[in-house]
């Protein structure tokens, strides 16, 4: 529930923003912001609204119910989840204190076209940027953890075809993200090292930059529509029956359409956001195919929605006529769409109101009034008591009425550039700009009655009944009505938890203590103070990276990073200490996963997103290879020799790591720790051999400094490689830490699943070797 | 796995990575495009001897299968698009 | 509709040119489409929930064996074929996007003029070398009733040049050149017709110029290449 209401304050601070847009664009010629403050306005509008708002407050909604949902004491990973929390919250900070830098927060548009955003000067925008990649490995881990959860902790009897659709929608959400955001933090990544390190990635002209930002840049950013959307739609599909008295109509098209044409497509249609950037005629024709192909499953989405009325009986309460609302935007909102999936109806639409009139529908109609529905309907549930219906009704009449008035008048507004801080009196502008900042007003107004009502039910609220909208679902038969709620102030002064009120402050939404007897036993493990501390030093050390060079920026970095550092080794010694046991796993629901375990399970998935940052990256460099009309030739520049060498060590190292885990799995403890030993020990060497190359390098002129286009070269090369050096640094630390384990007694044959898990780790290390080497070397 | 497979995997790296080297020195001057091609299909058999044998994807569930499989075919897409685009 | 769409435009225009036209005529297909099946989806929504509202008795539900997967796959079906017709009509107006086959021709017949997006303007070069940039009494100047073939690129960063009145538009991109082409078919200024559509910084509002259609012999005058012989 912390996620939540950290993204209804985020919510208002965007929400603040677009209220100052509206009121300096309501008449034409108006000056009550400046350009310089409008385009801050509008870029921090986006992103907070996007990733500081949209996105939690979904998964506040889904770390809170998912659990129940399924059955669980918690998700998978509470630890992981405070670290997502807390990470969330820090980047979010930065975001946040970018406005009080001098020369103010990122003003490039949510999308930071390159190399606008990279050439903007001040620390405000590598403050946001280093903040989204702080939020973008939040959701990384969030994912990891849902994902786990989902498909491993669902209780006996749990079936995939017995999981509510909320569950459902938010596993494919969390799929989604799992596979976007590391792109997102590839393409940050990027673009900070270019505004901190003074790499060439976005301001080289002789490489299209542009080109190479959008595709990074929409690779990401089209999945996030619809990570924006979908649990808006699981939580209709979940609400819709208990207030039709009828099953949902074509309940499983739903869920086949999504899994397998959206999920799969919404990455193969990104090129719709760059048909005027002067692709190829039959690149655009294939990507709007793709695009009208990923309309028709939302089709049977809707349609499903309307059709599962039919016979029915309407009960239209608040969250029910939310959901009708919801359905109305989506509809208007996904036509408008179709219309933008035209190439030739985009010269005209691309880059005007009509498109923004286009994703506020969807983003902020279909899923913000979706997500409402979800807080009024799940509302009893946490708190025990019952909002108020008349002001919940009233609530959504202004809001539909509000919202129309703002963003219908957009749609005529097709020749309106978006983005622009003030107009000229032509056409009929001053006169639907008027209208849509009188609807700013009228919407923005409607939501603190949600704000009135919240409150009230939280505090005066009758009691409700166990289950009032007689749900099927887990989450409505594990509460005694009443209770306090575990997030209530009042809960966490009377009795502070052993780690501390700020440990308390680290749990996450946790349904555990209340739900079962036996979680409370457990219920240690959540309250490690060390994510907020690892999230906090990481913070720091990434704000004093903004405000690099300076002595200030050296002197947060540092702390930061002893911070961190501390943190890390306080996590090490805690789990050496076994602090905090985990609870013995039930045996539940799996398939189709049975017989893998967890942690394994875990180490997959994020290797999975691993794979995706690795290959955002190498994407990149190949992209700048294929753009780069001059590059300096293969072997000019690097020792083919001594790569060769130190593939060749690389490659052995994986060997013995093979033999370490092999040894273990026969319970020979001494042999575990030589052949440990001995891969420590070649990728010490490689790693030794890596650096001497650079040094060797960066002595010979090989510098960020140099001449195009040795500078581009120079750029990709110690960006990438490093990355991959500081893969294998990670894992060296990783294995003093288990070979300490080692030889204190811990694995044995039956137990020594963080070895295997770390034999995973290790050979997905060799195999991005196997490409950087080609790549970088010989090609 | 048996020991044997896993001295066969790391044997087969070895003599991939210098068969690359060797082709490199071979044919960078007389067919850069034949030479890239080569080292790219031995690149990929390299990653994939390693993630079948090493990492044991052949004997996981299939499920776990597709969390490998997934994100290369999404980043192959990003691929061919990316540079087609560049017109 | 087209009556809609010009009404729309701040030019008196008398004749319709190419790209318009062709805009005008697949905006119509996907108007129609589109507000139908809005208002047939929307207003089957609310026959729905008036029809099938709770009035309060308490009559058992008939069962619901099949769950109505029927009805849901028939206007599926519906939709996917709506869908697929204005993407039919979509393809069929790529002549819009395209280069015209006539401007690779030997001489050239249409009038190439390279455009240069700079923070904050546009820079226009003619065919007779002459450079101009945007100001109030300097539009872009082209002849009439002749295709022109705009090459477009930015100096510094990413801006997108359009002239919606004429329904077209192209990305500005450092390091690319994007070409786009019209024929206007009325002669004439026309004030604030050209705009930069993507965020390129503070000065991003006031990017802005005019265009003038010229008769052709007045432009080949002043603009045209000096044809010797």
């Amino acid at each position: 529930m912390l996620y939540f209401f950290t993204s209804l304050y985020f919510g208002i601070i965007g929400a603040i923003l677009a209220l100052l847009m509206r009121v300096q664009l309501s008449v034409p010629n108006n000056f009550f912001l400046s350009a310089y403050y409008y385009d801050q306005a509008v870029t921090m509008h986006g992103l907070i609204m996007i990733f500081w708002f949209l996105s939690p407050i979904a998964i506040g909604l889904a770390n809170y119910f998912v659990p129940l949902q399924i059955g669980a004491k918690d998700l998978a990973f509470p630890r992981l989840n405070a670290m997502s929390y807390w990470l969330y919250l820090s980047g979010g900070i930065m975001a946040v204190l970018s406005f009080f830098v001098p020369g103010g927060s990122a003003d490039a548009g949510w999308t930071n076209y390159q190399p606008l955003a990279v050439l903007t000067p001040g620390s405000g925008t590598t403050l946001v940027y280093l903040g989204l990649v702080l939020l973008a490995a939040s959701i990384t881990l969030g994912s990891i953890n849902f994902v786990v959860s989902i498909i491993w902790l669902r209780a006996p009897g749990m079936s995939l075809d017995k999981l509510p659709m909320f569950t459902w929608f938010i596993l494919f959400t969390i799929i989604a993200m799992l596979f976007a955001f590391p792109t997102l933090i590839a393409a940050f990544a990027l673009a900070s090292s270019d505004r901190i390190l003074g790499t060439v990635f976005f301001t080289s002209t002789q490489i299209q930059p542009s080109i190479l930002w959008d595709n990074l840049f929409w690779f990401f950013g089209h999945p996030e529509v619809y990570i924006v959307l979908l649990p808006g739609f699981g939580i209709i599909a979940n609400i819709v029956p208990q207030f039709t008295g009828r099953p949902l109509a074509a309940k499983n098209a739903i869920l086949v359409a999504t899994a397998l044409v959206v999920l799969p497509l919404s990455f193969g249609v990104w090129m719709h956001h760059m048909f005027l950037t002067g692709i190829p005629v039959d690149l655009q024709g294939a990507f709007s195919i793709a695009t009208i192909a990923i309309s028709i499953p939302f089709d049977v989405i809707t349609l499903s929605f309307v059709e599962s009325m039919i016979r029915g009986r309407v009960k239209l309460l608040t969250p029910m006529l939310f959901v009708l609302g919801a359905v109305v935007l989506f509809i208007i909102g996904g036509i408008t769409g179709v219309f933008l999936s035209s190439p030739v109806l985009d010269r005209v639409f691309r880059g005007s109101y009509f498109v923004v009139a286009h994703f506020h529908y969807v983003m902020v109609g279909a899923a913000i009034f979706s997500i409402f529905a979800g807080i009024y309907y799940w509302i009893p549930r946490f708190t025990g008591r019952m909002y108020n219906e008349r002001l919940g009704k009233i609530h959504f009449v202004i809001s539909f009425i509000g919202f129309n008035v703002l963003y219908f008048p957009m749609n005529f507004l097709f020749d309106m550039p978006r983005r622009i801080f003030t107009y000229p009196n032509i056409g009929n502008w001053a006169l639907l700009n008027g209208i849509a900042s009188v609807g700013a007003f009228i919407f923005a107004g409607a939501q603190t009655l949600l704000a009135a009502n919240l409150l009230y039910t939280w505090f005066r609220g009758p009691p409700s009944p166990p289950n009032p909208w007689g749900s099927p679902d887990l989450e409505w038969k594990s509460q005694p009505v009443l209770t306090p709620s575990p997030t209530a102030p009042t809960d966490t002064s009377e009795s502070p938890p052993a780690g501390g009120w700020i440990g308390q402050l680290a749990t996450p939404a946790s349904p555990a203590t209340e739900t079962h007897a036996a979680g409370a036993e457990h219920g240690e493990a959540h309250y490690s103070s060390r994510p907020i501390q690892l999230s906090f030093g990481a913070m720091i050390f990434l704000m004093g990276a903004a405000f690099y060079p300076g002595i200030l920026a050296i002197g947060l970095m540092v702390i930061g990073g002893a911070l961190f550092a501390v943190a890390l080794g306080g996590w090490a010694r805690d789990d050496l200490r076994h602090k905090f046991a985990p609870p013995p796993e039930e045996e539940g629901d799996r398939w189709p996963f049975q017989g893998v375990s967890k942690m394994k399970l875990g180490m997959w998935v994020f290797l999975s997103s691993e794979i995706v940052l690795f290959g955002s990256f190498l994407a990149a460099y190949i992209f700048i290879r294929g753009a780069a009309v001059t590059f300096p030739a293969p072997g000019s520049i690097h020792d083919i020799p001594l790569g060769t060498l130190n593939t060749i060590i690389l490659a052995t190292s994986g060997l013995t790591m093979f033999l370490a885990i092999q040894a273990i799995r026969q319970g020979d403890r001494r042999r575990l720790m030589q052949w440990m030993s001995v891969t420590f020990m070649l990728g010490s060497t490689f790693m030794g051999i890596k650096i001497s190359e650079w040094v060797n390098l960066g002595s010979s002129g090989f510098t960020l400094s140099a001449p195009y286009p040795f500078n581009l070269a120079a750029s990709a090369y110690y960006i990438i490689v490093g990355l991959h050096g500081a893969h294998v640094t990670a894992g060296l630390i990783m294995m003093v830490y288990l070979m300490k384990k080692t030889k204190d007694g811990e694995y044995t044959k039956e137990s020594h699943e963080a070895i295997e898990n770390f034999g995973l780790y290790w050979a997905f290390i060799d195999i991005v070797w196997c490409f950087i080497f080609p790549l970088f070397y010989l090609l | 796995m048996r020991t044997s497979v896993a001295f066969g995997v790391w044997a087969y790296m070895v003599i991939a990575v210098l068969t690359e080297v060797e082709i490199y020195y071979m044919l960078r001057t007389a067919n850069y495009d034949l030479m890239t091609a080569a080292v790219s299909v031995l690149a990929t058999s390299q990653a994939t001897a390693i993630v079948v044998f090493n990492m044991q994807l052949k004997d996981e569930p299939g499920a776990i299968r597709l969390f490998a499989l997934i994100p290369i075919m999404f980043l192959s897409a990003l691929l061919i698009a990316e540079l087609a685009s560049l017109g | 509709m087209r009556e809609f769409a010009l009404a729309l435009m701040y030019s008196g225009m008398l004749t319709v040119p190419p790209t318009v036209a062709t805009f005008d005529h697949l905006l119509d297909w996907y108007l129609f489409f589109g507000v139908g099946a809005a208002v047939v989806v929307i207003g089957m929504l609310v026959t729905f929930v008036i029809l099938y509202r709770d009035k309060g008795d308490n009559k058992p539900l008939p069962e619901h064996k099949t769950e109505g997967w029927k009805i849901v796959l028939i206007t599926v079906m519906i939709s996917i074929s709506i869908l697929a017709a204005a993407e039919y009509q979509t393809f069929a107006s790529f002549s819009n996007i395209e280069t015209p086959s006539q401007c690779s021709m030997v001489p050239d017949p249409c009038i190439n003029i390279s455009v240069l997006g700079f923070q904050w303007g546009w820079q226009f070069t003619y065919p007779n070398g002459k450079v101009q940039l945007t100001t109030e009494d300097q539009p872009l100047t082209v002849p009439v009733d002749k295709i022109i073939l705009l090459n477009i690129t930015s100096r510094d960063v990413f801006h997108s040049f359009g002239i919606v009145s004429l329904a077209v538009k192209e990305d500005a991109i450092p390091g690319r050149y994007n070409t786009l082409w019209f024929n206007d078919t009325n002669l004439g200024l026309v004030t604030m017709a050209i705009r930069c559509y993507e965020l390129c910084g503070a000065g991003h509002a006031t990017m802005v110029g005019n265009l003038s259609v010229v008769p052709y012999s007045t432009w080949q005058s002043e603009f045209g290449v000096n044809t010797t012989g």
